[in-house]
C-alpha cells in the first residue's frame, strides 16, 4: 500500500488525495494518514512556503493567503 | 495496601489484587476525557520514571469492584520513535495490564486504529472504545460497532465520552473480559506472504535470546521494521555472529518499514470498507460532480480563463463607473475645495496641496473600488473552495509542460506578491535552477500589476477592457510557460517532485470571511497609498514645480525629456516615462503620477484626461510595458537578498528593462500597424 503510494508519487506531477484514494482503492482519509506516516519517516518533505517576514513591506501581502494558502499545497519528494 | 503501580513514584495506594487497566490511544481522541470522567478526584499525576512524560493513574469503582486505570500517554503508534511511544509499550510489556482499553475516534477511525494494529500484535488483552460517536454522526459517517467488532475480533463498545455515553457498557465489557465472559480472537495485521519467510528467520535467529518479559515474535517483527530501541535492545543481548547473521538479513531488506506499515494499513483499509459507510451525498457529492469539470486537465483551464475573465468583467462592470463618478464627482470637487480654502497661500502651497497630496493620493484612491471588487471576487473563489482547484489545474498544465513542479509552486504564490515567490524558491534545493526561478518569477502578473491594468485598460478600452486585461494576463503567463520550459529543458532534466494536494469541499461562502479579507487587503492599500505614494507623489510634484513653477521647463520635464526618446520607441512622451519610472517603489505610483502631472487638466477628471492625450497604440503599450516592466523596490531587494548578490539583482532590472522596452515597441508598432495610433 505503502510503496504504491510512493511509486505513484515518485512518478511525478500533480496528484490529488481523491484520485489517488480511488486508485488504492482506500478513503481519501487513509491516503492522508499514510501520506503524514511517510513524511514522518523520512520519505517525503513538506513543502512551506516561505512567506512571512519577506512581505513586511508589501502592502498586498494578505494576498499570499488566498494565491498561497500553503495549507492545501504540499510539496513532496520521494 | 499495594501501590496501583510499580514502576512509578507517589501513586494512589489500592488493594492487592486490583485490576491494572491501561487506556491507550493517540493525542485528541477523548481519552484524557475518559480517564477524568472515570476516575474523577482519584487521581494522581506525576512523571514516568527517568522521563519528563506526564504520568497520570487513579482507580475507579464498577459493581462494587475497584479498578486501577493508568492512563498511557498519546501515541500514533508503539514505534520507538518518541519517548512516549516508548513509554506507551514499556508499561504495557512490562506491566502486562489485564485489559488495554484503545480509545479511538468514529469520526476519524482511519487515523486511529493504526495504534490498534500495533496493540494487537503485541498480543495485549484489548477492548476498542469507539469514541466521538456524536461527531461521526454530526458529520454523516455510520460506524457499525458490532461489523468492527468483527473484524477486528476484540469486543468494540460505542461512545461518547464527552456526553458520557456508553461508559457504563464499556465497563461492563471490560469485567467481561477479567472474569473471561468476553472472549477475544484479535485478528492482527499480517505482513506480505513474500515477506513472512524472513520475518520467521529474524524470529528463529533471535528467539532465544529477546529478554522477559519482551515476547519473541513482537521483537522479531520490530526488528524487521527498523525500531531503533528494540534494534539496540537485541544488538546488546545477540552473541557476536548471530548480531552478525541479524545484521546481514536486515541489510538486504531496508524496504521492512515500509512493507510492515504497509500490511497495517491494508489492514486498517479492510476494518474501514467493512464498519464504515460515508454517505455520498449533499457536499461530498457536489464537490465530486463539480471537480468533474473543475478539476479536469482541460476543461478545468477553460473554467479557469473563464474565471478570470468573470473577475476582470464584474470589475469592470461593478467598480468602474463608481471609479468613474468618485474621480469626477469626489476627487476633483474635494480638490477645487481645498484650493478655494488655500486661495490666500502661496502657489506652491496650493500647488503641492492640491496637485501633489490630492492629485497622486487622490487618483490612487479612486482605485479602491476596483481594488474592493476584485478583492471581492478573489476572497469569494478562495471562500467556495475554488482556488485550489486553479492550483491543481494551472500544476497539471505546467507539469505537462515539462515545467517542474518544484519551481511552479513558488511561482504561483506570485500572484499575491512576488516578494514571497522568490522568497518560496527556497524549496529548489540546486542553485542554478533556483537562481533561474528567481529570475522569471517577476513575470507572474502579481495583483499591483493587474489593479494598474484594471485602472488603465477602461479609460481606453472601454467596453474591450475585458478582453485587453484578459489577453495581458495571459501573455505575461504564456511568457512564464515558455521561460519555464526552457528552465526545465535545461537544469531540471530527469528531476522529478510531486505535489500533492487536498481538495477542500465546496461551500456556501460566508460574508463574513469574505468581508474581512477585503477590508483588511484595502485598508493595506489604503495604509500605502497614505505613506508611500504620498511621499512620492509629493516628490513627483515637488520636481514638477521646481524651478520656475512650470510644469515644462521643471526638473521632472528636463529629466523626463532626457530620457523621452528610449519612451518614444514605445509611444510615450515624457510623463508616461516618468510614470513608469515612478512605478520602480510601488507598482501603484504609475498612477499617482499621471494623476500628478494630469491634474490640472481643466473641468475633466483623470481619466478623460489620460483619454485625450494618448492615442489607444500608446495606452496599449504602456499596459505591456507595466506587465513586463521592472520588478517592483521590495521584489528587487528580496531578489538581493536570496541571491546574496547585488549583481544579480541589477540583471533582473535590466533583464525586465529590457523585456518590457522590447515588448511596448513591438506592441506600439504593431498596433500603430493595425490602425490603433
Amino acid at each position: 500500500m505503502l510503496e504504491q503510494l510512493l511509486s505513484e508519487i515518485r512518478s511525478g506531477g500533480t496528484l490529488e488525495v481523491n484520485a489517488l484514494s480511488k486508485k488504492l482503492g482506500v478513503s481519501p482519509q487513509l491516503v492522508v494518514v499514510m501520506l503524514d506516516h511517510l513524511q514522518q519517516a523520512g520519505y517525503l518533505q513538506p513543502y512551506a512556503a516561505a512567506c512571512g517576514e519577506a512581505c513586511g513591506g508589501c502592502s498586498l501581502r494578505r494576498e499570499c493567503s488566498h494565491a498561497g494558502r500553503v495549507d492545501l499545497l504540499k510539496l513532496w519528494q520521494g | 495496601m499495594s501501590e496501583c503501580h510499580e514502576v512509578a513514584a507517589p501513586v494512589v495506594s489500592v488493594a492487592v489484587g486490583t485490576p491494572l487497566i491501561a487506556l491507550a490511544g493517540q493525542p485528541n481522541m477523548g481519552k484524557s476525557t475518559l480517564f477524568n470522567l472515570l476516575t474523577g478526584l482519584n487521581q494522581h499525576v506525576g512523571n514516568w520514571t527517568g522521563k519528563t512524560v506526564e504520568r497520570r493513574q487513579g482507580t475507579f469503582r464498577h459493581n462494587g469492584r475497584e479498578y486501577c486505570l493508568v492512563d498511557l500517554p498519546g501515541t500514533y503508534s508503539l514505534t520507538a520513535n518518541s519517548p512516549e511511544e516508548v513509554v506507551a509499550r514499556e508499561f504495557i510489556v512490562r506491566e502486562r495490564p489485564q485489559v488495554v482499553v484503545a480509545v479511538v475516534s468514529a469520526a476519524h477511525l482511519e487515523r486511529s486504529l493504526y495504534l490498534v494494529a500495533e496493540l494487537l500484535s503485541l498480543s495485549a488483552p484489548v477492548v476498542v472504545a469507539l469514541n466521538m460517536m456524536d461527531v461521526a454522526v454530526q458529520e454523516g459517517i455510520t460506524v457499525q460497532p458490532e461489523v468492527l467488532a468483527a473484524a477486528l475480533g476484540v469486543p468494540v463498545v460505542a461512545m461518547t465520552a464527552s456526553k458520557a455515553v456508553g461508559v457504563r457498557e464499556l465497563l461492563d465489557v471490560v469485567e467481561g473480559v477479567l472474569q473471561g465472559r468476553v472472549v477475544s480472537s484479535p485478528r492482527a495485521p499480517e505482513i506480505r506472504a513474500d515477506h513472512r519467510e524472513i520475518l520467521r528467520q529474524i524470529e528463529t535467529l533471535t528467539a532465544a535470546f529477546v529478554p522477559a518479559p519482551y515476547p519473541p515474535d513482537w521483537v522479531a517483527l520490530k526488528l524487521f521494521e527498523g525500531d531503533a530501541e528494540v534494534t539496540r535492545m537485541m544488538e546488546a543481548a545477540l552473541p557476536e555472529e548471530k548480531r552478525a547473521a541479524l545484521q546481514a538479513l536486515l541489510r538486504e531488506h531496508d524496504d521492512a518499514f515500509l512493507v510492515v506499515a504497509s500490511g497495517r494499513y491494508e489492514w486498517i483499509g479492510r476494518m474501514v470498507r467493512a464498519a464504515v459507510t460515508q454517505p455520498k451525498i449533499g457536499q461530498i457529492g457536489l464537490t465530486e460532480r463539480l471537480d468533474r469539470w473543475a478539476a479536469h486537465p482541460i476543461w478545468g483551464l477553460f473554467i479557469l480563463a473563464g474565471m478570470l475573465g468573470l473577475v476582470f468583467w464584474v470589475t469592470f462592470t461593478l467598480a468602474a463607473p463608481v471609479q468613474d463618478w468618485m474621480d469626477e464627482r469626489l476627487i476633483a470637487p474635494f480638490a477645487e475645495w481645498v484650493g478655494g480654502l488655500l486661495a490666500g497661500a502661496p502657489a506652491w502651497l496650493q500647488g503641492m496641496v492640491v496637485d501633489g497630496a490630492i492629485g497622486g493620493v487622490g487618483s490612487v484612491l479612486t482605485f479602491l473600488p476596483i481594488l474592493v471588487v476584485f478583492f471581492a471576487a478573489f476572497a469569494l473563489l478562495e471562500d467556495v473552495g475554488y482556488m485550489a482547484r486553479a492550483a491543481y489545474v494551472m500544476d497539471n498544465l505546467m507539469h505537462l509542460m515539462g515545467l517542474h513542479g518544484k519551481s511552479f509552486l513558488p511561482l504561483f504564490l506570485g500572484f499575491g506578491c512576488n516578494v514571497p515567490a522568490i522568497m518560496g524558491t527556497r524549496v529548489i534545493d540546486s542553485w542554478p535552477a533556483r537562481l533561474l526561478t528567481i529570475l522569471i518569477a517577476p513575470l507572474v502578473p502579481c495583483t499591483a500589476r493587474m489593479v494598474v491594468v484594471a485602472f488603465i485598460a477602461p479609460i481606453f478600452f472601454g467596453a474591450n477592457a475585458l478582453w485587453v486585461s484578459w489577453g495581458l494576463v495571459l501573455m505575461t503567463l504564456v511568457m512564464l510557460v515558455l521561460s519555464g520550459m526552457l528552465l526545465n529543458q535545461v537544469l531540471f532534466k530527469g528531476q522529478r517532485s510531486a505535489f500533492i494536494m487536498e481538495m477542500p469541499l465546496y461551500h456556501i461562502p460566508n460574508a463574513r470571511t469574505i468581508g474581512l479579507l477585503v477590508w483588511q487587503r484595502s485598508m493595506s492599500f489604503v495604509k500605502k497609498a497614505g505613506t508611500a505614494i504620498l511621499a512620492m507623489s509629493l516628490l513627483v510634484w515637488v520636481l514638477s514645480y521646481l524651478p520656475d513653477g512650470d510644469l515644462n521647463t521643471s526638473f521632472l520635464a528636463r529629466f523626463g525629456q532626457l530620457i523621452e526618446p528610449l519612451g518614444r520607441w514605445m509611444g510615450f512622451d515624457w510623463r508616461l516615462t516618468v510614470a513608469l519610472i515612478t512605478s520602480f517603489p510601488a507598482k501603484e505610483n504609475a498612477i499617482a503620477t499621471l494623476g500628478v502631472l494630469f491634474g490640472n487638466a481643466p473641468e475633466a477628471g483623470l481619466s478623460e484626461a489620460l483619454a485625450a492625450s494618448f492615442s489607444t497604440a500608446s495606452a496599449l503599450s504602456f499596459l505591456v510595458v507595466t506587465m513586463l516592466f521592472i520588478p517592483c523596490m521590495a521584489t528587487v531587494a528580496v531578489i538581493r537578498q536570496e541571491t546574496n548578490s547585488w549583481r544579480w539583482a541589477f540583471f533582473s532590472v535590466a533583464l525586465f528593462l529590457g523585456l518590457s522596452v522590447a515588448g511596448g515597441m513591438v506592441t506600439y508598432h504593431l498596433a500603430t500597424w493595425m490602425g490603433l495610433g
